[in-house]
């Protein structure tokens, strides 16, 4: 009988549900991707040599990162990098269908031009040593960028990096040639024309009316050769990058070893890379934790696990690294469910809910702190965030009583009632993962002195999405949304009405039309600052709505091995790789 | 030819041999020390609640994951959930799957193991046939499929366990009881006339005693530990209700760094199962008429 019990116990893959909002037509996925590199298994990601305020953000709050800065001068020449990925790419053309991962984005950051890079807040930079400098201006109702590029910046087969790449890339990701499979065309749907400036090295692209992020757009940029011809496009970075351009170039990707190395590139105009090389190596995720151990790899991700942190802490010669990541954990709630579509109801809900208590319950043992999260769209760390949550973001059982009282909603024994109905909400957490099932118990006990009933549901994790939360068989999901540098227009399809029964990834299933307004105004303002107010206009609107709340930024804790300098846990920063190596002494 | 048969005609009977089978399974060490554990147990399980200061529902959001104290007896899990009163509740809940379970497979198992081996021609073949196509079925996927259906009720689960654990016991039941029904003292009671329930019960179930009875005392443990691999489905209990198994399923990923939710259920888990295999054991010893000379 025992073989039989045995098949009884094989798990369920432990999903901890993550969701990236999408914002592209046609395929799902992807850009939302590009920072989240250090999500993913064996993150990291390199601060530049500046003074950063790494660990010392205020007491309970994240570091924005934690990247152990250190200037280039400290850091030893040489040395090789082992970085685990948590899978090993076949396509590497990011903008392909199938390469726009994590995974793929880690690698080339290192190897390609990127334009724009983002500091720890998430504002995006010009790279001086791929851009000079981007200014955007409007003519008439459309929006003009000049791009001036850097005319020491080469390919590796000696071509100057300028007009002729961008048009190409602006072409092939435009959407209007079916032949190039690409990932998504956000951004490049909207560009009209690339127009070659004084010298091949201006580059004036105009977009059609206007788009804030456009700082977003060619990073990473492939080289012509790449995007002007679709058999290239999609079959030319299969196993191989034939053409690179940064501080480092590619030596050997190694299918069998599932390897890929990186060496210094002498070719390179800028500062001159510090590490000889970086060893890539796809790990499966139950091994990293051992190659870490074994030091065979030089850094991974700790993920938010109490008991991976110790196990990492033992190695010897390791410091973890913990910053505020990308990433936010929140409930959304159903407000087309029978029960919570009262906006009274939700309020008094969220009002019943003590987000400190989930939060510290979430995050002990990690030997970090973390507010609740105020807001929908940008993380503590971020710039432009500010608490939006008003009067519904604190803990208030007593408000929370009288609100349901208001609505209709008496006291009848433990629980409320109403016309017979006892006042009951359906928890639906993946089964098999601890975070949400805590969640729900925490919750039951602090909904129920309000008199509110919580269920928990356990459902198998495969199912959580396609058949509870989309169908809209639930009343609060507890799951993490993927954040980016550039939260609006992907985050715009979470809050947006639902129209016509499509309700895209707003799983509350509920808006309003101030909601809408205000998220186009915002998507459509090309002034970072004046956008961050509309996107906390428009947050402050959905924390009335009552809809989503959020609970806390995931942090992000890396482990590394002591001295190495640059990298560690990165938050929104994007990596100088030139400038990643292993202090001297 | 006048020496005797010199084989047993009849199955001994067991009563003639050592006094009763009261006074054998007393007599036996491991049997009295496995009914005094699984008492012990069950008096714990359901006393202790009386004493603990914290129910099993409720939550110390004042203490996350903190260790054995005289506050928490066993410390909280990282819920603030006291880990007391969570193992009893677990422990009430396992001891009544697995010695559920454990009766609705063998019992079962024994009777239609026994009739078809017994019977033979159409009867073997349809009772075999069905516990042949419960055998091919996945596990795993007909919980999925039934688990909407089912809920979440301990009966329903105990009977769906029980339905995927007594088809090979039936099957080596069947095969034991091929051979016993050549063997000369059942040979014997037919030719005397012998109905056969009286064959059944007076001759075989007394030779397959021992083997049901271990099969028994080990689907007890696995029974308890297929419930946890069951809450996976969403099927089994629910929270915040507990079991032993989803309580050491929940520890298990924490072990290491904080080992009181993990091992306190996982140690109550081994005590009832080491109980239940003693008993058994004891009764096997006391059952098994080659011993009862």
């Amino acid at each position: 009988m025992n073989v039989r019990v045995r098949e009884l116990l094989k798990g369920i893959d432990e999903m901890d549900p993550c969701v990236r909002p999408v914002r592209t037509r046609r395929r799902p996925l992807v850009v939302a991707a590009v920072l989240c590199a250090a999500a993913a298994a064996g993150g990291g990601c390199s601060g530049a040599a500046s003074t950063g305020e790494a660990g010392t953000g205020p007491s309970g709050r994240l570091p924005a990162y934690d990247v152990n800065p250190t200037p280039r001068e400290r850091v030893r020449s040489g040395g090789t990098l082992r970085w685990p990925l948590p899978e090993f790419p076949t396509q590497w053309n990011f903008f392909h269908v199938n390469g726009g991962t994590g995974v793929v984005d880690r690698v080339v950051q290192g190897l390609l031009p990127y334009l724009m890079r983002a500091d720890e807040k998430a504002v995006p930079h010009p790279v001086p040593d791929y851009l000079l400098s981007a200014r955007a201006t409007r003519t008439g109702a459309n929006q003009v960028v000049t791009y001036r590029m850097n005319p020491r910046a080469r390919w590796s087969d000696g071509r100057p990096i300028g007009y002729r790449d961008l048009a190409a890339q602006a072409h092939a990701l435009s959407g209007r040639d079916p032949r190039y499979q690409v990932s998504t065309d956000v951004g490049y749907r909207q560009i009209r024309r690339v127009e070659r400036g004084a010298d091949d090295q201006e580059v004036r692209v105009t977009f059609a009316g206007t788009y804030a992020d456009w700082r977003s757009l060619f990073s990473p940029l492939y080289p012509a050769a790449a995007t002007s011809d679709p058999a290239a496009f999609n079959t030319g970075w299969l196993d191989r990058m034939p053409v690179t351009a940064g501080p480092f170039k590619v030596q050997r990707i190694d299918r069998t070893a599932e390897t890929v190395t990186a060496v210094r590139d002498p070719a390179w105009w800028g500062r001159a890379a510090k590490l000889d090389r970086i060893v890539y190596r796809a790990l499966d995720s139950g091994a990293v934790p051992g190659a870490f151990a074994n030091g065979e790899i030089d850094l991974m991700d700790v993920g938010v696990d109490a008991g991976a942190l110790r196990r990492a802490e033992r190695a010897p010669g390791t410091v973890v690294r913990r910053a505020g990541g990308p990433d936010w954990r929140h409930f959304t709630f159903n407000a087309a469910g029978p029960v919570l579509s009262d906006v009274r109801v939700r309020r008094a809900v969220m009002l019943g809910i003590d987000r400190r208590t989930l939060v510290r319950s979430d995050l002990t043992g990690l030997g970090l702190t973390a507010e609740p999260l105020g807001n929908h769209f940008y993380v503590n760390t971020q710039e432009g965030y500010r608490d939006n949550s008003g009067e519904y973001g604190g803990y208030d059982p007593a408000r929370a009583r009288r609100m349901l009282d208001e609505a209709g909603w008496p006291p009848h024994g433990r629980y409320r009632e109403k016309g017979g109905r006892t006042l009951a909400l359906r928890f639906v957490v993946p089964a098999g993962v601890p975070g949400g099932k805590r969640e729900g118990e925490l919750s039951r006990a602090l909904l129920e002195r309000i008199g509110v009933r919580l269920d928990i549901r356990p459902v198998p994790g495969d199912d959580l999405l396609a058949r509870y939360v989309t169908p809209g068989d639930f009343d609060i999901v507890p799951f993490s949304w993927l954040g980016t540098s550039f939260p609006v227009s992907p985050l715009r399809s979470v809050f947006a009405r639902p129209s016509g029964g499509r309700i895209r990834q707003n799983y509350s299933r509920s808006g309003t039309a101030a909601i809408d307004a205000a998220l186009d105004r915002a998507i459509a303002e090309p002034d970072p600052v004046r956008a961050r107010r509309l996107v906390n206009a428009a947050d402050g609107l959905i924390w009335r709505h009552a809809t989503v709340l959020p609970l806390y930024q995931r942090p992000q804790l890396v482990a590394t091995r002591r001295g190495l300098a640059n990298l560690g846990a990165c938050g929104f920063y994007q990596p100088g790789y030139e400038n990643i190596g292993f202090t001297r002494g | 030819m006048t020496s005797p048969p010199r084989d047993v005609v009849t199955s001994p009977p067991l009563s003639a041999t050592r006094g009763g089978l009261p006074t054998r399974v007393l007599g036996s060490r491991r049997a009295v020390a496995g009914l005094a554990l699984l008492a012990a147990l069950v008096a714990l399980a359901f006393a202790g609640p009386l004493a603990s200061p914290w129910g099993w529902a409720d939550t110390d959001i004042a203490a996350f994951w903190e260790p054995p104290s005289s506050g928490h007896w066993f410390g909280t899990t990282q819920s603030g959930r006291d880990v007391f009163a969570l193992v009893l509740r677990g422990m009430r809940r396992s001891l009544f799957i697995g010695l559920g379970v454990a009766a609705l497979a063998t019992g079962p198992a024994a009777v239609v193991g026994m009739v078809a081996g017994y019977a033979g021609g159409w009867g073997d073949r349809v009772l075999m046939g069905g516990a042949d196509l419960l055998l091919v079925l996945p596990p795993v996927l007909v919980a999925a499929v039934l688990s909407p259906a089912l809920g979440s009720g301990g009966p329903a689960l105990v009977v769906l366990l029980a339905a995927f654990m007594w088809t090979v016991t039936a099957r080596s039941v069947r095969a034991m009881t091929l051979s016993l029904r050549e063997r000369e003292f059942v040979l014997a009671a037919r030719f005397l006339g012998a109905t056969a329930p009286h064959v059944i019960v007076r001759h075989l179930l007394p030779h397959l005693a021992s083997l049901l009875v271990a099969d028994a005392s080990l689907n007890v443990g696995a029974a308890i530990v297929a419930e946890s691999g069951l809450a996976h489905l969403g099927l089994g209990v629910r929270p915040p209700d507990v079991s032993l198994g989803t309580l050491v399923a929940d520890g298990g990923g924490t072990a290491t760094t904080h080992p009181w939710p993990f091992g306190f259920a996982a140690g109550m888990l081994a005590l009832i199962v080491l109980a239940v295999n003693l008993l058994g054991d004891g009764l096997r010893d006391a059952l098994d008429p080659a011993d009862a000379r």
